[in-house]
């Protein structure tokens, strides 16, 4: 296990940027399974309502909302920016990357670095590291833009990814700071599996095709397009129990922290049953355990920031500390975990998109 | 076990005469990823047992269920 090693970052703000429509999960998969049926998934997932754009908004335009209010509001002028970084497999193009756009939208300087980062539900963790590392480099704030619309890949008639994917984006601001501590990351890649959490055509492998755009029963009596995400419950099931809660252990035994040493335990918000029981296998109490995916559903990478933009001014309000434990684990398949310190006097929120806007 | 299965046959909906302990999730359409994770936490409620996370993916017939909350 490689620990890469950070010092002197901090967390200037995180906002999230919720899309128009915040839905009522049972009611919007009602179709989807039988009444009973229903009810307990609903009760399995704790997935109650989920967070959805309106067709047409992208991902882009939800961080690009969050990080005027984030730059407005920590008083950052757009010369002080040195990278713009976009965490994202739903960019609005499949060229350029969105980074490029987000510049040009948000004001940044022409000699601002802007690059995407194509990664899954784990993606978080690599924008903080990447942006960690050139706000070093740079001697500059980054910003860093996670976030993706599944709505538009997911079928509604697939039981395994309907009743728990959703839509956000986040912005999230580092600079140079003093933290005591250093931040450390890990990560995990296993390649063989990419086929188990996958968009298949669409790429330059399976280039669409107009027989893409029909709906199929597969085996596992899901029906959906070929240009969908497809997941493996199963097999994501098994990856998330058993390998990331072994990864995440063993970064935890590697760099000498128990769980009662961080503050709190920030996973990807897959669902509730499985941040829950994650938890407990790692030893978290329940009360140390961020979630979000009860009101907004499974958004993706973009799960933790939003996470945090969610919980942190009621949790530091209340006294409590800094030292987090994240962990993102999905599509590659892949993982990502940081000890990070979040900063108390940080600019936190969430903010919705209007219609319309 | 029997009394089991019956449990088990209203979380599917399903006869329980359908069911025996070799039912596997990929023997009954009903068992998908979802309903695995909602059989867990009926049990669960239902036995007054914890399974944990790591156990989870390796129950895979009614049995395995069976087992654990024998023990």
């Amino acid at each position: 296990m490689n620990i890469l090693n950070i010092s002197g970052i901090e967390i200037a703000g995180i906002v999230a940027c919720l899309p128009e429509n915040i839905i009522d999960n049972k009611a919007d998969c009602e179709k989807l399974f039988t009444k009973e049926t229903l009810e307990t998934v609903i009760k399995a997932t704790g997935i109650k309502k989920k967070a959805i754009v309106d067709a047409g908004t992208t991902a882009l335009d939800l961080g690009v909302t969050a990080a005027k209010d984030l730059i407005n509001n920590t008083n950052t002028s757009p010369e002080e920016i040195g990278a713009v970084i976009c965490v994202t497999f739903t960019p609005e193009h499949l060229m350029p990357a969105d980074a490029l756009a987000a510049q040009y939208r948000l004001g940044l300087p022409n000699t601002t670095l802007a690059f995407d980062i194509n990664m899954a539900c784990s993606g978080y963790g690599y924008g903080l590291y990447i942006a960690s590392t050139l706000v070093k480099a740079l001697n500059k704030k980054v910003l860093l833009l996670d976030g993706d619309i599944q709505s538009a890949y997911t079928s509604k008639m697939d039981k395994s990814t309907y009743p728990v994917l959703a839509d956000v984006g986040t912005a999230t601001l580092l600079t140079l700071g003093n933290n005591k501590e250093d931040w450390l990351f890990s990560f995990y890649s296993d390649g063989s599996r990419i086929d188990k959490l996958m968009i298949p055509a669409g790429g330059s492998k399976y280039p669409t095709t107009i027989a893409d755009l029909d709906y199929n029963i597969y085996e596992d009596d899901n029906k959906r397009r070929k240009i969908d995400i497809y997941m493996d419950g199963f097999e994501i099931f098994k990856f998330v129990a058993q390998d990331a809660s072994r990864f995440i252990k063993q970064f935890m035994e590697k760099i000498n922290h128990s769980a009662e040493e961080f503050d709190a335990f920030i996973p990807h918000q897959a669902n509730i049953y499985m941040i829950e029981q994650l938890g407990k296998k790692l030893k978290f109490k329940p009360k140390d355990i961020w979630k979000s995916a009860g009101e907004y559903g499974n958004p993706g990478s973009a799960s933790i920031p939003l996470t945090i933009a969610r919980n942190a001014n009621e949790w530091f309000s209340d006294g409590k500390g800094e030292k987090i434990l994240l962990s993102g684990f999905g599509g590659g398949l892949s993982i990502s975990t940081a000890k990070i310190n979040l900063n108390k006097k940080g600019y936190y929120k969430l903010v919705q998109k209007e219609k319309g806007e | 076990m029997q009394k089991f299965l019956e449990f088990v046959s209203g979380i599917f909906e399903v006869d329980s005469k359908e069911l025996s302990g070799e039912t596997s999730y990929k023997s009954i359409p009903q068992w998908t990823s979802l309903m695995h994770l909602r059989l867990v936490a009926e049990i669960e409620e239902e036995y007054g047992v914890e399974i944990p996370i790591d156990e989870v993916p390796e129950m895979k017939t009614l049995t395995d269920f069976f087992e654990y909350i024998k023990e």
